[in-house]
């Protein structure tokens, strides 16, 4: 998936050598598409992207692959912008975990993007945005990063 | 008589029925059955019933397997296996619960991955400090593993889906390093790289019924490499073409083949 919107397919045949190779638009994914991820299960996408007059406002958008169709999507009002912002699904491909910089960490329950569960930080240095995050194999913790390169595990 | 239900954290459900009778010697009976779970219960009353149950006959090894890994924290976990003999001995040959719900990974600075091994029994991140640039992996017991690899900080990781390899990309490297795994799953140093990229790696990822296969992306082209021969075996241009304007490859996906089951009666 590509910044501008767009599905490169490619399918390649190790024992006759051929390759095919296509471009689709993906209609209703908009054109600033600043980070993706997809579902370990399942063929959903998920696409944050940045609305061009409000900064600090995001459009959180599920993308299913298979209809080439929105399933859903959401605004966050106030996060702190950045092309590293950190989300995940989980493996069983139930949940979708979205840091909005705000000392704050969403758990999304994928389907309807509800919010499950705010995970809020316990730090006095304001706003402060995890820098990674990771589930276990199991979908039953997660583990992220915060600046000071302590490692926290948590319950989604 | 008190009895308590549980369900192993196993991917296999293993639901399993705990009985201890008025003397608090445990009986354990396995059951398909799903009971309603009450870890908490369990978890505060099973090292108090293991305590007393020194005096009661063995426990058979698989019992004493399923309650361990039924344990979540590491507090717990100690309690349990020092307070019996038998659960001290099978905890050795365990993988205990992760030591904290907080532990430093290496020294300070941005950190930018973090991925679990398949196994789930360790955790690689890679440190953003100075040079060298580390990549920390920390096992269940809390010991860290430190490789020196990039030339600046590590941008990405991705464990293969059989957790033979490990691979990983920095912010300004044009190779992909790989970490062969030992027997445990730990990755090892080494100096195993993927050559070829002319540009920064945007985004790469295994293929997820073939180990050996890792497709990378940067600005201009989607290779395919065989990661035991190091070797591109294909490679694609990523643009769109010179009228047609289509951005930067932000993820990759691999569908997984769909599995059809055919089945006929006479």
């Amino acid at each position: 998936v590509t910044s501008g919107g767009f599905l490169i397919r490619t399918c390649w045949d190790d024992l006759s050598g051929t390759i095919a190779r296509d471009i689709v638009d993906m209609p209703g994914l908009g054109q600033e598409v600043q980070k993706s991820a997809f579902a370990h299960c399942g063929s959903l996408l998920a696409v944050s992207s940045y609305q061009r007059d409000m900064a600090s406002h995001l459009d959180f958008t599920l993308y299913d692959m298979k209809t080439m169709s929105v399933v859903q999507r959401v605004t966050i009002d106030d996060c702190i912008p950045g092309p590293f912002t950190p989300f995940t699904f989980s493996p069983n491909g139930k949940m979708l975990v979205f840091d909005v910089g705000l000392s704050e960490i969403l758990v999304f329950q994928v389907g309807d993007l509800n919010i499950r569960r705010r995970l809020l930080r316990q730090h006095g240095s304001g706003r402060v945005s995890a820098s990674a995050i990771a589930f276990d194999p199991c979908s039953q913790f997660m583990a992220f990063v915060w600046w000071d390169n302590y490692v926290r595990l948590c319950t989604p | 008589m008190a009895i308590w239900s549980g369900r192993s954290e196993d991917r296999n459900v293993r639901s399993f029925v705990l009985i201890a009778d008025i003397n608090f010697s445990p009986r354990f009976i396995f059951s398909k059955a799903t009971f309603t779970t009450t870890i908490g219960l369990l978890q505060q009353s099973l090292s108090a019933i293991l305590i007393m149950s020194n005096r009661a006959p063995a426990i058979p090894s698989n019992v004493i397997s399923v309650v361990l890994s039924f344990v979540q924290d590491r507090t717990t976990w100690n309690s349990v296996c020092s307070a019996n003999k038998e659960f001290y001995e099978a905890g050795r040959g365990m993988t205990p619960p992760w030591p904290d719900t907080k532990f430093k990974l290496g020294p300070n600075g941005t950190t930018k991955s973090l991925k679990f091994s398949p196994c789930g029994s360790f955790l690689a991140c890679g440190a953003n400090s100075s040079s060298p640039y580390l990549l920390s992996i920390c096992d269940r017991r809390g010991r860290l593993t430190r490789l020196i690899c990039h030339t600046s900080s590590i941008s990405d990781l991705s464990f293969s889906k059989n957790g033979k390899y490990l691979a990983s990309v920095s912010a300004s490297d044009t190779f992909i390093r790989i970490w062969p795994t030992n027997s445990t799953g730990l990755p090892q140093q080494s100096d195993k790289k993927l050559l070829g990229h002319w540009r920064r790696i945007q985004c790469f990822d295994f293929a997820p019924n073939h180990s050996n296969i890792l497709v990378s992306v940067d600005s201009a082209d989607i290779k395919v490499w065989n990661v035991e021969t190091e070797g591109c075996t294909h490679r694609f241009y990523s643009g769109g073409g010179p009228n047609r304007y289509i951005g930067t490859i932000r993820s990759i996906y691999f569908p997984l083949p769909e599995i059809k089951i055919t089945s006929a009666s006479l």
